[in-house]
């Protein structure tokens, strides 16, 4: 909701995570015809969330820094855009040991990374526009400060 | 007047390190993908990055996001600081609770409290309590009834302040 000023806040209503969004959507539609006349905001946006946190809390494997990044780059088909994503603190089994991108580089062949490429393509992920992610083709590490 | 949606949907997997640092790892859904499937994928795609990073997978989020594209116009003189709580039962017997932004002054009792008789206070805890829709506690348990509301102000941030002050 936006006020006079631009000055946003929202209205939060949980719903079981069992339901669909398609139901969540049709609640929140006859909610919110319900809640303009109540305030004298207005809508600016809707989101609808689906949370998940592990059942006990879990720690990190060792020290290594949450900026160690790897960036993984993945192409989606000659005529659309590549997407990237990032992995923090990744582990040093995947870095690359042979020249030219020892230390800096990413192991394409490594079966963990193998084993991500295929989760990614295999989950339905595409870049912001929606076009199906389709190959790993270069990942490096960066930090991320 | 309409919400809009992007092409995707977003899942961002949370993850904190040794030092308590937090970063996440984003992915683009398509819009359409059922929650149950994107769901399916998020469960994949932590298992499989759980390999790749020495630092704990706290959990996700699965967004789908709508904007307006052709906002109305506020009321003149509305501040979202101003608050309308409300209290609800449910069926567990506990309470939860949401609260609106830029309340009106029309549901108002004197002293602050919310008039629970009010027609539009009516609506909105017919719809709220409504079993046909979804609206639940944090727990899950379904709200029953309206238990208490009133007008609260939480303090402006500076951004928040007029700018002709």
């Amino acid at each position: 909701m936006q006020d006079e000023t631009g000055s946003t806040a929202a209205v939060t209503l949980h719903a079981p995570s069992s339901a669909t969004y398609a139901e969540i959507d049709a609640s929140a539609t006859a909610l919110a015809s319900i809640l303009l006349p109540l305030t004298g905001a207005v809508l600016v946006r809707q989101r609808i969330k689906y949370v998940a946190v592990p059942d006990s809390p879990v720690s990190a494997d060792n020290d290594t820094a949450i900026v160690r990044t790897g960036l993984f780059f993945f192409s989606t088909g000659t005529t659309t855009s590549d997407t990237g994503i990032m992995v923090p603190a990744v582990k040093d089994a995947i870095i690359s040991t042979t020249e030219p991108t020892a230390g800096v580089g990413i192991d394409l062949t490594n079966s963990d990374v193998i084993a991500f490429e295929d989760a990614v393509i295999a989950s339905g992920v595409t870049n912001p526009f929606g076009d199906a992610i389709e190959a790993l083709f270069v990942a490096y590490l960066q930090s991320r400060v | 007047m309409a919400l809009t949606n992007l092409p995707t949907a977003s899942l961002k997997i949370d993850y904190r390190d040794a030092s308590g640092s937090k970063g996440s790892s984003v992915f683009h859904i398509p819009y359409g993908t059922l929650a149950s499937v994107a769901i399916a994928a998020a469960d994949a795609l932590s298992a499989a990055l759980n390999a790749l990073s020495d630092a704990a997978i706290d959990g996700y989020s699965i967004t789908y996001a709508k904007t307006e594209d052709t906002p109305a116009t506020p009321t003149v003189g509305s501040r979202v600081e101003e608050k309308g709580n409300f209290v609800w039962r449910t069926a567990n017997g506990r309470t939860t609770r949401f609260s609106i932004p830029a309340v009106v002054d029309s549901i108002l009792n004197a002293r602050g409290s919310i008039d629970k008789s009010n027609a539009l206070v009516l609506a909105l805890a017919a719809v709220v309590t409504d079993v046909d829709l979804v609206f639940a506690s944090a727990d899950g348990s379904d709200i029953t009834a309206l238990l208490e509301a009133y007008q609260s102000f939480r303090t402006s941030s500076t951004r928040q302040l007029p700018t002709d002050r």
